[in-house]
């Protein structure tokens, strides 16, 4: 098989000689290092983002111990944790697992190395780009890793960098998280822009827009969101580096007193104009995070309940409207700086909004399921689990969506608890879906069930022990960035205790991801073969593509494309599949 | 298996993948641009007192040189049309080629009749259209370079007279704006350049020299530099670290084969001219950035 492949590219590479001259003969660092394979990028993207997911675990835990119990030594480390390093770690928890972890992991892994698959291509439109944007990745996850060990500390202002304390932070950390930060939007430009056109001009023949799984939709309106929403952060990441390395004053205002003394700048700047410009992208940024969440629940939800997904076109639509609508959300996250009312309306009105697609996406996942006969395997497990999840996450958002309740609440633990159901039980089970949905794929071998079982129960009950308490916490008003988890204040006192709950729930979620981390490696090697259509799947990178696919190439010919991406139980079919690229026969 | 649609286009879509990759980038451009000209807006509005931008220093005003910024505007708007003629140069000879090449299939008596005696020659015409395309591209070149000079006779003016980006909100947002989009000139001298020049073969030719002189000896200055300048040892010998690298791993050798720069003119005309074409549209953009930057920062009154 190998041989036939080689001899194959070997013609293909005559007609075009500069482009894919890499492909026969190479060496070690090609292969695996600098390859410009979609597949191979795709691992590395997946491998490095599981890597900055777990670093930002442990950094949670870490903080989770000086929560539960302030001002103790930590074991192991024997030291107690000073509020500085709570910020930095707080601070770069948020950007690990926003920007190196789950964006990488659900754009660039499972973006890289399904969508061209899934679109019948050979490969990414442009490979070398695409090299490119997992390289540029690396260095600013390089540069966030640095920041570690400078004199000082890394950032700690917080995810969100607001200045004025931005600004004046001491040491270098800040300057190293902005320029870390240009490098991630850098590489997500490339990685985005390829995706789009990748999924545009590289369709199958036959593969038209309506026929495309819903996955590849939702990666589309990421990588737009990507595109266009990540540039204005560049922006201010600039304006910020020009006030904090050349003494502009493009965030610090007039007659800015710091610890007693005015600070020495011209003045004449706004804090606010950072939080406008981090928010325009930081609200898309939500949804790049969900989306392709929702992509991969749709797709293994079709193919668990052996029917198509409820309401495509219907949830085609809304993952557009919904990008459309994420560009004009932002400032619900500003409620608290006193814009005025009638701006606060305006966000507040499409805010309600733009919770209508959501709920239509989620509810068309709800019909889905009705009168199917379910697989209960590992990755419908956790996509089923994904749906109420998420949905605690959004609907929890709809107070802090509207300015009056937002108020009260935006700097307690509530907003914590919101939007980590977003993120952690939502997307990042989503995600474990994924893994665990395509490994086969990529490996040609199956995980096992029982550890995935193992897996997926014990982090469902670990996640809500560990976030469900935040409600309350945050309910009762307990500010979210105190280093010693509100000790010190009285209205806190009756809740503390939930601190301490939600450590151990922390630490227990820990100890339920080793049956995943055992289960990855061991499977690699020992797990079960699998066949090419594992799952009995419709879509393209089951049907046409062998267990791994081909490297450069994926398919032995481009497959051309019959019928929509979930055609489960056709009546009068031998199969409860069919085939995106089965002929059409029976329908005549 | 090649990749579809890198040379011909894609019959719905219209376009070729390269075009519509650079189009997402330009968006992407706009994007970047329009949040710096909303924090212009958002500043200035909330500003007490804004300078104007061709009013000296002396009377309250920017002292920003308004006629050397006209000279600029214009050269590159030349330089614009310059890019276009080096894209037309080579589509055209491309077009002429063809149309030999189509006559060569016809009988003989017509082809006897169409006198074309003159540019029968397809290897003269390709020839010579990537000598005209050299041409206008190298005027292209010659033009950006002058912009830059121009620019930074305008900044050394500002440096000398004790102006600096934190002297007054007006000057951040002047040296933020030209300064990125000097840096995007730089990047389309960079891209220009690539194209201008037969580089596999100049590299082929050179390249113990660079690889084993020059570039060594530019990192072991680096380093130098950056030790000198109070940088940590580690930091400053990682260029060199990197260098070492890079050559172990074969990446330098792949790097010299993989750059053909004009040469791809040899081998993929098509492709080429579709680059040209990219290239092009980049270089508009950027200068569309300066035509909005030159009025905003340059004419518009103060308050």
């Amino acid at each position: 098989m190998e041989h036939q492949n080689d001899s194959n590219l070997h013609q293909s590479h005559e007609k075009d000689d500069h482009h894919e001259d890499h492909h026969h003969d190479e060496g070690f660092w090609r292969k695996y290092f600098f390859s410009v394979d979609h597949k191979t990028i795709g691992i590395q993207y997946g491998i490095t983002s599981l890597l900055f997911l777990f670093l930002g675990f442990v950094l949670m835990m870490l903080m989770r111990w000086q929560l539960a119990f302030p001002d103790n030594p930590i074991p192991i480390i024997g030291a107690a944790m000073s509020s500085e390093v709570y910020n930095q770690f707080g601070a770069m928890h948020g950007t690990i697992m926003i920007f190196l972890g789950v964006v990488p992991l659900g754009v660039g892994a499972f973006g890289n190395y399904i969508v061209p698959i899934q679109v019948g291509a050979p490969d990414m439109a442009f490979p070398r780009l695409n090299m490119a944007s997992y390289w540029v990745y690396f260095v600013g996850g390089l540069i966030m890793l640095i920041s570690f060990f400078i004199p000082l500390g890394p950032a700690q202002s917080g995810w969100t960098s607001y200045p004025p304390l931005s600004n004046i932070a001491a040491g270098h950390g800040q300057d190293f998280w902005l320029i870390g930060m240009v490098f991630l939007i850098t590489s997500s430009l490339l990685g985005s822009a390829n995706i789009i056109v990748t999924i545009i001009q590289l369709r199958a023949p036959g593969l038209s827009f309506m026929r495309l799984p819903f996955f590849v939709w939702a990666q589309l309106v990421t990588s737009f969101l990507l595109l266009l929403a990540f540039p204005p952060l560049e922006a201010a990441g600039i304006l910020q580096l020009m006030d904090r390395l050349a003494g502009t004053s493009f965030f610090m205002p007039t007659g800015l007193v710091v610890s007693g003394q005015p600070v020495d700048v011209a003045g004449g700047g706004s804090p606010i104009l950072w939080q406008h410009l981090f928010w325009f992208l930081a609200h898309p940024e939500v949804y790049v995070l969900i989306l392709p969440a929702m992509g991969i629940v749709g797709e293994i939800i079709a193919n668990n309940t052996r029917k198509p997904l409820w309401g495509y076109n219907s949830l085609v639509y809304a993952a557009i409207f919904l990008g459309f609508m994420s560009f004009i959300v932002w400032a619900h996250h500003m409620y608290l700086t006193g814009m005025g009312t009638a701006i606060s309306a305006f966000f507040q009105t499409t805010t309600m909004i733009i919770s209508i697609p959501s709920v239509v996406i989620l509810t068309a996942f709800m019909i889905s399921l009705w009168g199917g006969s379910i697989r209960f395997n590992t990755p419908m497990l956790f996509a089923l689990a994904f749906l109420p999840m998420f949905g605690i996450g959004g609907l929890t958002g709809l107070p802090l969506g509207l300015n009056t309740s937002d108020i009260p609440l935006h700097d307690t633990y509530y907003v914590i608890g919101h939007f980590h159901y977003v993120v952690a039980p939502g997307t990042i089970f989503a995600l474990f879906a994924g893994i665990y949905y395509w490994f086969p794929k990529i490996t040609g071998r199956r995980m096992d069930e029982g550890l995935g079982k193992i897996h997926f129960f014990g982090s469902f009950v670990a996640m809500n022990v560990v976030f469900m308490p935040m409600f309350i916490q945050g309910l009762a008003g307990v500010s979210r960035r105190l280093a010693d988890g509100g000790l010190t204040y009285a209205h806190a006192q009756d809740v503390l205790v939930w601190n301490q709950v939600t450590s151990f729930g922390a630490w227990g979620l820990a100890i339920f991801q080793l049956p995943f981390i055992f289960n990855f490696f061991s499977s690699i090697w020992w797990g079960e073969e699998a066949k090419d259509n594992v799952w009995q799947a419709t879509t393209l990178e089951w049907t046409a593509a062998p267990s791994p696919p081909l490297p450069h190439m994926n398919f032995a010919e481009i497959p051309e494309v019959f019928r929509g991406p979930y055609e489960y139980s056709l009546p009068g079919m031998d199969e409860d599949f069919t085939p995106q690229n089965q002929a059409l026969e029976l329908e005549a | 298996m090649q990749i579809p649609y890198t040379v011909e286009s894609r019959p719905d879509t219209g376009v070729y993948n390269g075009k519509m990759g650079i189009w997402l980038f330009l968006a992407s451009e706009v994007m970047l641009f329009g949040g710096l000209f909303s924090t212009y807006i958002l500043l200035r509005t909330g500003a007490v007192s804004w300078l104007e931008g061709s009013v000296p220093v002396e009377q309250g005003g920017a002292g920003l040189n308004v006629p050397l910024a006209t000279f600029n505007t214009f050269i590159l708007i030349a330089s614009s049309v310059t890019i276009v003629m080096a894209w037309a140069s080579l589509a055209i000879g491309r077009a002429r080629e063809k149309e030999i090449a189509h006559l060569e299939l016809e009988p003989k008596d017509i082809q006897e009749r169409i006198t074309v005696s003159a540019l029968s020659n397809p290897q003269k015409i390709r020839a010579e259209s990537l000598k005209k395309f050299q041409f206008y591209m190298g005027l292209t070149i010659l033009f950006s370079l002058l912009f830059l000079v121009a620019k930074a006779y305008e900044y050394n003016y500002k440096f000398s007279h004790g102006i600096y980006p934190k002297t007054h909100n007006f000057y951040a947002i002047y040296f933020t704006l030209t300064g990125l989009h000097g840096l995007h000139i730089i990047g389309g001298v960079l891209v220009n350049g690539y194209f201008l020049l037969p580089w596999k073969t100049l590299l082929t030719r050179f390249w113990v020299i660079i690889y084993y002189l020059i570039i060594p000896v530019v990192l072991i200055a680096l380093c130098a530099f950056l030790i000198y300048s109070g940088s940590g040892v580690i930091f400053a010998i990682s260029p060199i670290i990197l260098y070492i690298f890079l050559l172990v791993s074969g990446l330098v050798k792949t790097f010299v084969s993989a750059i053909p720069g004009c040469q791809m003119w040899e081998t993929e005309p098509d492709r080429f001219i579709n680059r040209i074409e990219c290239a092009g549209l980049y270089w508009h953009f950027v200068d569309l950035v300066w035509i909005f930057l030159f009025p905003v920062l340059y004419l518009l009154p103060g308050s």
